[in-house]
């Protein structure tokens, strides 16, 4: 095989396999681990003291939160809310996920959990992993868990403008193979 | 040249006429169990699996009685409990040592138990009315009971289960 070839063969399969991935950046609080799909962070930087804490955002109770131990300022491009910064706790990665570790979530979350922003869980060899949407609510109207539903079928993520760009080089890089 | 009919063979009638026997239209496969030392039972055809009770991952945001989630098979299973549904106190943590996945058309979930007691096939016709006495909450979801041990069964009929649990009844 002639080097030219190969070097396609091998772009084929790595575009192959990067279809089967969701990039997401991962973080925690409170003992949880939680995620953002990458598509909507702009970047991150350190946190300062006035910037709302995530869970104040997402308006939920969480036993022991507090302010995040080790805050980080992520920034986040939201459609129709524009950009926005909360503080999360580290460590914060970026880790690519293949989409049969992520699940929907079991139909009695669905129904009874008022986290308004929960999309979907999932599972990795690190455990369980709360994957977070922020188109789901409101920004100007967080944290009223009965307001919850807001269907995000059919909206598109940001333009390649608010991908991640900058987050690479301050997000420490992770990968994470699927159970 | 072999016989026609062998000694395996007519093993193995035998043995179909046994399973026909068993899935008779007539029988009712039930599973027992026990929320806080009070028996239940319900249907086979809704339980899919019986677990070893495992520590479940905690959601924020949800009710006490969706209690977070738990793998099994690679699927990401809810865990709830249902006593309060009921009309009962919560169950005690730390007590139970089974996971039933309950499935039904609408709902999919992991039920936490204390124990799973009985897996039986009883004739439907056995099946006694649920008296009277018992408490509203439970007469809502179960209409027949089972006799087992001297004393009578609830038989819950899981789709009006799952749906006082998804209504926030308890």
């Amino acid at each position: 095989m002639r080097p030219r070839d190969r070097a396609d063969l091998v772009d084929r399969v790595d575009r192959v396999d990067r279809a089967d991935l969701v990039d997401l950046v991962t973080f925690g609080h409170a003992g949880l681990r939680l995620a953002i799909e990458s598509v909507f962070v702009k970047g991150m930087g350190p946190a300062s003291a006035s910037l709302p804490p995530l869970f104040d955002k997402v308006g939920v109770e969480v036993p022991g939160r507090s302010v995040p131990a080790r805050p980080f300022a992520l920034s986040l491009a939201i459609p129709l809310s524009g950009n926005r910064a909360v503080s999360v706790e580290g460590p914060v990665e970026l880790q690519s996920l293949d989409k049969r570790a992520i699940h929907p979530l079991p139909a009695a979350l669905a129904l009874r959990c008022a986290m308004p922003w929960l999309r979907a869980i999932a599972y990795d060899a690190g455990g369980f992993m709360l994957v977070l949407d922020p188109r789901r609510e409101s920004w100007t109207n967080p944290g009223i868990g009965s307001t919850l539903t807001a269907r995000v079928a059919g909206d598109e993520p940001p333009r390649a403008g608010g991908r991640i760009g900058a987050v690479p080089n301050e997000i420490r890089g992770g990968s994470n193979g699927a159970t | 040249m072999g016989p026609e009919r062998s000694a395996l063979d007519e093993a193995l009638e035998a043995r179909s006429g046994e399973s026909a026997a068993s899935a008779d239209e007539g029988s009712l496969a039930v599973l027992v169990f026990e929320l806080d030392g009070e028996a239940f039972a319900f249907e086979g055809r809704y339980i899919k699996a019986v677990l070893p009770m495992s520590e479940p991952f905690f959601v924020p945001g949800c009710p006490p009685t969706l209690e977070g989630v738990i793998l099994h098979q690679g699927e990401v299973e809810s865990l709830i409990d249902i006593s309060p549904a009921l009309g009962r106190k919560p169950l005690a943590k730390g007590k139970s040592r089974f996971v039933l996945i309950g499935q039904t058309a609408g709902l999919r979930s992991g039920i936490r138990v204390d124990l799973v007691v009985d897996v039986l096939s009883i004739p439907e016709s056995s099946l006694i009315p649920t008296p009277a006495s018992v408490r509203q909450a439970l007469r809502d979801m179960s209409t027949r009971a089972i006799e087992r041990g001297g004393g009578l069964v609830p038989l819950l009929d899981l789709p009006s289960v799952f749906a006082a649990w998804a209504r926030g009844a308890g």
